[in-house]
């Protein structure tokens, strides 16, 4: 049967790979990801203070 | 006696936890809308979802049971995760339900469903969503609180002090999630994803550097040989082990379907996702993570069995093997390897079920007069404190009798079942309408309740193991998604075109 120790032993050598690669990518483009979202959400409160400055000075 | 150092190892933990700490308190200033806090503004990417998903859906409990899995049934308990594996992939690869959901643009998947099946169906969805949910979160922190105890060997140090002697596990619980509880509440999933981002790298170092000390000292022919001397071919195969068969595995792809379609913490990666694509990236990539979760610690599970002598507890056997096992220094590594899994875990819980309470219970109370984003976050942070007391109360204080997985099973089934027809249903089927969407819930929640009963009763409880726990799960999905069609079709068609379906 294909589910042997073989299958597991080949399932388990997969995992260890793809783990130990995935975790050193994300750690690099999760880093640059997060880097980004402050980014774009500091803009966006800049955005919204000047939306609100402009509102207060035409009142 | 254990390996674990207050010094060495005991600083390591010290200097993970004061990292985490600062990383998820220094972003509470981005906390501007009650959008930022339940969501992150909508501005997750590939790679930090990957890191988010994976870290909140491995907990110190998700270990426990896995490795529980891996001793009991051997590599056969792994099953699970290829099932949840090839759930998710398809899922991300197609993106059946998930894209139309996050194209909505809602919070929580019960505001979906008021578009289609009307605000009291929104309200019950979210009632049953969260009581699933939060008796589901109920064990998390005194299984995690256990895993530590033994191997952090406090059951063996006296303070001297009776108090803290006698309530050791629950103290130490308690600071753990007063901190947790603490950035949760002030920087909502902004501060979850970044404490999940750290978390994921800590938990990922302890998982493969424990799983490859394992194969190397225990041996791979040495797990191999004790799974066929206690289990045969069962050990290896499923469907020939008969505490298992078909029905197990047929019932985990159902399960884990549902779960990755509507287990509201995965979901919320989707709805914190850029768009659709970013979700459906989420998903593909994190699927394989699914296989590592189960397989990991069922083979550290596996050891256990090969290590142990015979008749230790199935639950505690991976954590006391583990205190002897594991070497000073890289036992301070795994014990903040786990505490960064616990801690991702309990605060992504906390906040997604505050935000289905947030928005979707709280929703009548804010029809009249819409909140102000200020009064919108106040409510939010109180709901997310709240949780944290129920979770104390309920979950550290009141010890659980009876078998984990089963609790575990029976607590989600309540709501998977229902909520995965109707989400089916509200994205692809034109004709269902609030009748068939309250019949789901109806009986999605009373099979569940109803075979547990069954299971309690003296009178009962020969039926109850005759049926079985899966053909119990696979007949609540089938009876669910016929009660949605069958109410539905009987729901006079004049009535939907004059008001809401």
């Amino acid at each position: 049967h294909i589910l042997d120790h073989w299958f597991w032993f080949l399932l388990t050598a997969a995992c260890v790979i793809w783990y130990s690669t995935i975790t050193v990518y994300v750690a690099i483009c999760g880093a640059k990801d997060i880097k980004g979202m402050f980014a774009r959400l500091a803009d966006r409160q800049k955005q919204d203070a000047n939306t609100l400055n402009d509102g207060n000075r035409y009142k | 006696m254990t390996h674990f150092s207050w010094a060495l190892d005991g600083s390591i933990v010290g200097v993970y936890l004061l990292v985490t700490m600062i990383a998820g308190m220094m972003v509470r200033k981005y906390v501007g809308k009650v959008e930022d806090y339940l969501v992150a503004g909508r501005e997750m990417n590939v790679y930090l979802g990957i890191a988010s998903l994976a870290a909140t859906e491995f907990g110190i409990v998700t270990c426990m049971y896995t490795a529980q899995n891996g001793y009991q049934y051997g590599f056969a308990g792994a099953v699970p995760g290829i099932t949840n594996f090839l759930a998710m992939l398809l899922v991300g690869w197609t993106g059946f339900c998930i894209k139309p959901l996050r194209d909505s643009g809602v919070i929580t998947i019960p505001e979906l469903f008021e578009k289609k099946f009307g605000p009291r169906i929104r309200w019950a969805a979210g009632v049953v969503i969260v009581l699933g949910g939060l008796l589901n979160m109920g064990v998390f922190l005194r299984v995690g609180g256990q895993f530590l105890v033994l191997c952090c060997g406090l059951d063996n140090i006296h303070t001297g002090i009776e108090f803290v002697d006698k309530y050791k596990l629950e103290l130490m619980m308690t600071v753990l999630l007063a901190g947790v509880a603490l950035y949760t509440i002030m920087g909502g999933m902004l501060s979850v994803l970044v404490t999940d981002f750290l978390q994921f790298i800590m938990m990922s170092l302890g998982l493969i550097v424990i799983t490859v000390m394992v194969l190397v000292y225990v041996g791979w022919d040495k797990l191999v040989e004790t799974v066929q001397v206690h289990y045969g071919a069962a050990g290896f195969n499923p469907f020939v082990n008969p505490k298992m068969g078909w029905e197990y595995v047929l019932f985990n792809m159902l399960l884990n379907t549902a779960v990755v379609l509507t287990w509201q913490t995965c979901i919320a990666r989707v709805l914190a996702a850029k768009d659709s694509s970013t979700g459906r990236k989420v998903y593909t990539g994190t699927s394989f993570f699914f296989i590592c979760r189960f397989l990991i610690p069922g083979i550290w599970g596996i050891a256990a069995l090969a290590m142990l002598p015979a008749g230790t507890d199935s639950l505690e056997a991976m954590p006391r093997f583990m205190s002897t096992f594991v070497p000073i220094g890289l036992m301070g590594i795994m014990i903040a390897a786990m505490l960064a899994a616990d801690m991702s875990t309990d605060s992504s819980y906390m906040l997604t079920w505050a935000s289905v309470i947030y928005n979707d219970i709280l929703a009548p109370f804010r029809r009249g007069k819409q909140w102000s984003e200020r009064k919108g976050l106040f409510v939010s942070r109180t709901v997310v404190a709240m949780i944290g007391i129920f979770l104390l109360c309920y979950g550290l204080w009141y010890p659980l009798k009876g078998d984990l997985w089963t609790y575990l099973g029976v607590t989600g089934t309540i709501y998977l079942s229902s909520m995965s027809v109707l989400l089916v249903s509200c994205c692809y089927w034109k004709r269902a309408n609030s009748w068939g969407a309250a019949a789901a819930i109806v009986f999605g929640a009373g099979i569940p309740i109803g075979y547990l009963i069954l299971e309690q009763l003296p009178a009962t409880k020969d039926i109850a193991a005759r049926i079985g726990p899966y053909y119990s799960g696979i007949a609540t999905y089938l009876i669910v998604a016929l009660s949605m069609v069958v109410g539905s079709l009987l729901k006079p068609q004049a009535e939907q075109v004059s008001g809401r379906s």
